[in-house]
């Protein structure tokens, strides 16, 4: 057994060694520095764009390095960081809705902006600055939205006799809905998954807000309405459930669902995921809830924040600057499918073009459903709300009482956060 | 009489065939789907012959994320943890099963209680201690929090409870030194426990995900579960074919230690539950 110690003792001197050497690595690489070094927290498509933005950015910034950093999107790898109140990126990103509950639960981490982004104040779509605003105090730039509309299929709606035009409120598409498994019985007209997703299109489309004047409002006639509406899709038999998110690509691929209730980000993975089906989709605004109604809502989006950590605050704010107040910036996020906020961008080319998988100038359609979106405040309750809410829609879409199960829910929000509940 | 022995026995057969086909059927398909293009994976009914994308989704798949250096990372902390896990491991639960020495049982009990902490409890401290070392992106920052676990040293406590004294006593009266004892005549007796947690160790540390997705920030020193799970996510486009392939590189090396190892592990498993 000699062989096994001398085995055992190598490989305890390379641990050794391995230790003395990278540590060695890092005194190097901070003696060799001359130049600012920002590091940015993002994730998955996003940090993606963002690490292709780095060539561009130091054509214009020359002596500012770029790190991308890729997070989850749970926040486990910024969190720690925030609460030691050391280690943390120069730049954050986190969800639009989850910024509030950010702010609250760790003030003075992120920067004041409130001066830098006065000049942008109109080039941004007026909601989107709703979640990064505090005491009138803007701490984060609105990065992408998510308007919503309803991706359908042609060719089966064109099959079961239903004209898209006469689907103008959500009433005409459970109907609609009813028509189409005449034809086709195994099809079902939408789904939904195990979250709130569709819960808060329907919400925001009534103009509710999950937080109002400080209060948890979860139990809103607002809420109420969209609970309702969800519920109705699924006792109807319209829309059934396909759990998370690769759930629906199956649905899809397999002709199980003739249409979709998702924002534009959801335009990517149909023409990838569902590559064979090009030509087959067509994309217009979701139904109202009466004739005449609000026909656009919002779900998604992310924000950009400096971190208060930062040694170099000035130039991560010359990042975020660039990437989203730039065409050059924005061109490549809208390659990523980051549906830009900021406005002045949608008279450009590239933000023009046209999509061959749909057949249409497609972000041109979505940049018209971001006029009448309505503000939404989330308050600082996401972070801890994820739960509840998905038990609330749970319990209704399984049959409890809707006011009952709202009550709960507010209830419950209400002791994890500390804030009362709106009677 | 030989009727229902017979039937019995189908049945029994007919459930043990069932059980395997549900348990072997998602990782064949994991294998199978590795080799389709996106836009098969989904079919209704599932194509169950490989096709010829593999390549394309292992490219695609480095194209898009450091999946290599991922894998090495994840092979260079697996393997450095578990070899000096099972060694320290075994040189402590050597002494609290050999040796008699003063508050023995209390140091015993509080390896125990560091048993029953949650992980998720010690992480804010240990973020900031490993920051204050400078050992963020270092790969020991990942292999020391977990070495000579509590575990582990029970594990092995117990398997070496069972070795006759009378041996060590022999030894030590043909003059050997008690590192020797244990190089020479612990260790090698101590195999198959030793492979048992060699396996244990080394799944835990393949696929453990929170800590090294807290301070391993650079994507080039990530591990492979980090990498994996940052592929699927809600608000973009999954390259399914691409996480299939990934799924299939993470999944190789423990296929292969396990089977290796497995005689070792079974009897291993076991071994302390009986005192010799």
């Amino acid at each position: 057994m000699k062989r096994l110690s001398v085995w055992l003792s190598l490989l305890l001197v390379l641990t050794v060694f391995l230790t003395a050497c990278s540590s060695g690595k890092d005194e190097k690489a901070s003696s060799t520095e001359g130049k600012a070094t920002i590091t940015v927290a993002s994730w998955n498509a996003a940090a993606d764009a963002l690490t292709e933005q780095i060539e561009g950015f130091n054509k214009k910034y020359p002596d500012i390095k770029v790190e991308v950093l890729h997070t989850d999107t749970g926040y486990s790898k910024v969190t720690p960081a925030l609460a030691a109140g050391t280690g943390a990126p120069d730049i954050i990103q986190t969800q639009a809705r989850d910024f509030p509950a950010f702010l609250q639960k760790f003030p003075d981490q992120f920067v004041d902006i409130t001066d830098e982004t006065k000049k942008y104040k109109d080039d941004f779509i007026e909601s989107s600055w709703k979640s990064v605003t505090q005491d009138q105090k803007i701490y984060a730039m609105p990065w992408d939205v998510g308007p919503t509309a309803l991706y359908y299929r042609t060719d089966l709606f064109e099959k079961a006799g239903i004209d898209v035009e006469s689907v103008k409120t959500w009433d005409d598409y459970i109907e609609a809905g009813k028509k189409l498994k005449e034809t086709f019985p195994d099809t079902a007209m939408t789904l939904y998954t195990d979250d709130f997703n569709l819960y808060e299109i329907f919400l925001n489309q009534l103009g509710g807000s999950y937080v109002k004047d400080g209060k948890i409002n979860v139990n809103s006639p607002e809420s109420e309405k969209a609970l309702l509406l969800q519920k109705k899709m699924k006792d109807e038999g319209i829309a059934i459930n396909v759990h998370d998110g690769n759930g629906r690509i199956p649905a899809l691929t397999n002709d199980k669902v003739a249409s979709v209730i998702l924002p534009v980000w959801y335009a990517g993975t149909l023409s990838h995921s569902v590559e064979k089906q090009a030509g087959k989709w067509g994309i217009v605004p979701i139904p109202a809830f009466e004739v005449g109604g609000n026909t656009q809502a919002n779900l998604g989006g992310s924000v950009l924040a400096v971190s208060k950590q930062s040694k170099n605050a000035d130039a991560a704010f010359k990042f975020i600057e660039y990437v989203l107040t730039t065409d050059e910036g924005q061109k490549i996020m809208l390659k990523y499918g980051l549906f830009p906020s900021y406005t002045p961008f949608y008279k450009s080319e590239a933000f023009n073009s046209k999509d061959e998988y749909f057949g249409m100038e497609l972000y041109p359609f979505f940049a018209k459903q971001t006029t009448t979106i309505k503000d939404m405040e989330y308050g600082p309750i996401m972070l801890d709300a994820t739960k509840p809410l998905k038990d609330m829609i749970d319990g209704v879409l399984a049959g409890n009482d809707v006011k009952k199960m709202m009550g709960t829910t507010a209830e419950s929000i209400s002791k994890s956060t500390k804030l009362k509940v709106n009677h | 009489m030989k009727g229902p022995s017979f039937l019995k026995k189908s049945a029994g057969y007919l459930f043990l065939i069932i059980a395997s086909i549900a348990s072997v059927y998602p990782f064949y398909w994991m294998f199978v789907g590795s080799t389709l293009s996106d836009s098969d994976i989904f079919q209704s009914p599932p194509k169950l012959l490989p096709s010829g994308e593999f390549m394309n989704n292992i490219t695609g798949l480095a194209d898009s994320a450091p999946i290599w250096s991922a894998l090495g990372n994840s092979l260079l902390i697996s393997t450095i943890f578990t070899i000096a896990t099972l060694y320290l491991c075994a040189i402590a639960g050597y002494a609290f099963a050999k040796y008699e020495f003063k508050g023995k049982n209390i140091m015993f009990v509080i390896v125990l209680v560091t048993m029953m902490l949650p992980h998720q409890v010690t992480l804010i401290p240990l973020f900031k201690m490993i920051i204050g070392f400078g050992w963020q992106d270092q790969p020991q920052a990942v292999i020391l929090p977990a070495l000579a676990n509590a575990f582990g040293v029970f594990f092995m406590r117990q398997n070496m409870m069972s070795i006759p004294t009378e041996m060590i006593e022999a030894a030590r009266i043909d003059g050997a030194s008690e590192l020797s004892i244990f190089h020479k005549i612990i260790l090698p007796t101590s195999l198959p426990p030793l492979a048992a947690l060699g396996i244990l160790s080394f799944i835990q540390q393949w696929g453990n995900y929170l800590w090294p997705l807290i301070i391993l920030q650079n994507r080039e020193s990530t591990t492979l579960p980090v990498l994996l799970s940052q592929l699927v996510a809600p608000g973009q486009v999954v390259y399914y074919g691409q996480v299939l392939a990934g799924t299939v590189i993470s999944i190789v090396p423990v296929l292969i230690l396990f089977l290796l190892l497995q005689k070792y592990f079974i009897s291993g498993i076991y071994g302390g539950s009986v005192k010799g």
